[in-house]
């Protein structure tokens, strides 16, 4: 039967990545859902037969963790929505609240402007280097992002 | 790099420094059964499978490309074996933490069924009001908050305990080597789902008729899949035995509101005074605009969505008159069925599929309030092979 144990050296590459693919999945659907998303993706690649196959890891991982924001999309929205409303009337916690104009500005954001966005902001890749990474084209790549300077110019100034 | 790139470097920064920290990989994998079990194992059950062997479908799922796509095994009623498991009526294994969204569902009775949605999937839980502890969902003034964790622990009811929890009128039954035990109630029954002595789901089968919940009593034939999102569906039998709690005029008619939900405080469906099995769709506009806090509720009329709304309902509320421009067209994807709530487009206001749980996530194609791809989204689940440059979700496979 293939692949119904996660291979010792499944557990190093994730660990290699774990940290990073926590920011990206913050940045996809806020704090609060981060972990599962994180989790549910993981389980997804590592039980997959076809993962031993795949070359680019890393690249693989990002479009899970992608994947499983996009499929989570509804409740992220319900999320975001809550915490707006929280953020709007009560204190933040230190350390795990955002603003509720960042969580807006987040919220106007499809999944993927929101993966284009951390990969140049905080990755610091090229359009070319993103597009190879979620399996877009550079056109795509380059549209998403202005799209969500468009989207995020209103919030953040 | 000009303002706006500055602007936009700053709040990535700013969100990234809120990540929590990543799991780690035992937690991951300690998940694995909480996650995968509930939501999937009746789905290969249901087409056949030993307890077994659909663990086993699920852990390996089959794939058509290195994709992380998520495709459902490949099984066939043929598949299906005849072993059973036996009934543990000893020790008790406690439920693990789960996190997820819980939407509440009082039965007739007085039972109260926690839905409790993981990931993409759904994953009914049932909590025995004093039989499982610590279960915390959201804060006093908004219990229906999703994202929340449950913590049952330790669920020491046996499947002896929760034959006394029915008063003696469940059923133990082993339908594809998942033991169920079927309790009837008014308007359906539950079916809850055994593994090792302790409840991992609860069926509400309130939408199967007669029929059908005799083949699952009796195992002659298996059903498909659990309906989707049962507790949150109500016949209109359902809906018309539920306590009437207050009354509201709309165009000169007297409506009788009746609370679906709970205590009364919220209420699913105006039912008109002259009883002609029309639901009206009742909306709080502050709710739904503001802040939508629950999911799409379907109600069903002999087989039809007749109504629905977004959300957990006010009363008094706004009463809306059902407005034809919104359809809730059930469709039938695959032998599973889904409901299709489309509005005109460019209104932006409402687009929701309720599918069933499964691990296919290949419908999971859900448009939140306020969005404004109304339009997109009917295209995107009227025609498959949309994909991501078409702005759809990710194809089915």
């Amino acid at each position: 039967m293939p692949n119904t144990v996660p291979r010792p050296d499944d557990a190093a590459i994730y660990r290699q990545h774990a940290d990073e693919l926590i920011r990206f999945a913050t940045v996809l659907v806020g704090p609060s859902g981060a972990e599962d998303v994180v989790s549910d993706a993981m389980l997804r690649v590592f039980s997959s037969p076809s993962w031993p196959s795949v070359t680019a890891r890393r690249a693989y991982l990002f479009r899970a963790v992608l994947r499983e924001a996009q499929m989570t999309r509804r409740s992220t929205q319900r999320r975001l929505a809550r915490e707006i409303k929280t953020a709007d009337t009560e204190a933040i916690e230190a350390g795990g609240g955002l603003s509720a104009d960042l969580l807006r500005a987040i919220k106007g954001l499809t999944v993927r402007q929101r993966a284009v966005v951390f990969m140049t902001h905080w990755l610091d890749e090229s359009p070319t280097a993103i597009a190879s990474a979620l399996h877009v084209t550079v056109r795509t790549v380059q549209r998403d992002l202005a799209d969500a300077y468009r989207r995020l110019e209103g919030f953040l100034r | 790099m000009n303002d706006i790139a500055v602007l936009v470097d700053r709040a990535v920064a700013t969100i990234v420094a809120a990540a929590p920290p990543a799991p780690d990989w035992e937690q991951i994998h300690a998940e694995r059964r909480t996650s995968r079990w509930p939501r999937s194992v009746p789905m290969a059950a249901a087409a056949g499978l030993t307890a077994a062997a659909a663990v086993a479908a699920v852990i390996v799922l089959p794939r058509e490309s290195d994709a992380p796509d998520h495709a459902v095994p490949a099984v066939t009623p043929s598949a299906a074996e005849e072993t059973a498991v036996p009934a543990t009526t000893g020790a008790a294994v406690p439920l693990r933490p789960i996190r997820g969204a819980a939407v509440p569902t009082w039965l007739p009775d007085g039972l109260v069924v926690w839905d409790v949605v993981l990931g993409d999937g759904t994953t009914p839980v049932e909590f025995i009001p004093g039989r499982y502890s610590d279960v915390n969902v959201g804060s006093a003034d908004n219990p229906f908050a999703d994202d929340f964790t449950v913590t049952a622990e330790p669920a020491t009811a046996t499947l002896d305990e929760l034959r006394e929890d029915t008063a003696g009128s469940g059923e133990l039954v082993d339908i594809g080597g998942v033991m169920r035990l079927v309790t009837p109630l008014p308007g359906g029954s539950l079916v809850r789902w055994i593994d090792d002595g302790i409840v991992i789901g609860v069926w509400n089968s309130g939408t199967l008729n007669d029929e059908e919940l005799e083949r699952v009593v009796t195992g002659v034939e298996l059903v498909g899949p659990a309906p989707a999102r049962a507790t949150q569906s109500a016949t209109w039998e359902q809906i018309a035995t539920m306590p009437t709690v207050a009354t509201a005029t709309l165009d000169g008619e007297t409506l009788e509101l009746h609370a679906l939900t709970d205590n009364g405080a919220r209420a699913l469906c105006a039912v008109d005074a002259a009883d002609t099995r029309r639901c009206r769709l009742l909306i709080d506009e502050g709710t739904l605009a503001g802040n939508p806090t629950g999911d799409v509720i379907v109600a069903i009329d002999d087989g039809t969505a007749i109504g629905h709304t977004y959300g957990w309902i006010s009363v008094p509320a706004t009463v809306e008159p059902w407005d034809p421009s919104v359809a809730v067209v059930q469709q039938v994807v695959d032998g599973q069925t889904w409901f299709r709530i489309d509005t005109p487009p460019g209104t932006g206001s409402l687009v929701d599929v309720v599918g069933p749980p499964d691990d296919t996530a290949q419908f999971t194609r859900n448009f939140g309030v306020g969005d404004t791809d109304a339009q997109a989204a009917s295209a995107c689940l009227r025609d498959p092979n949309l994909g991501e440059e078409d702005g759809c979700p990710p194809p089915t496979s």
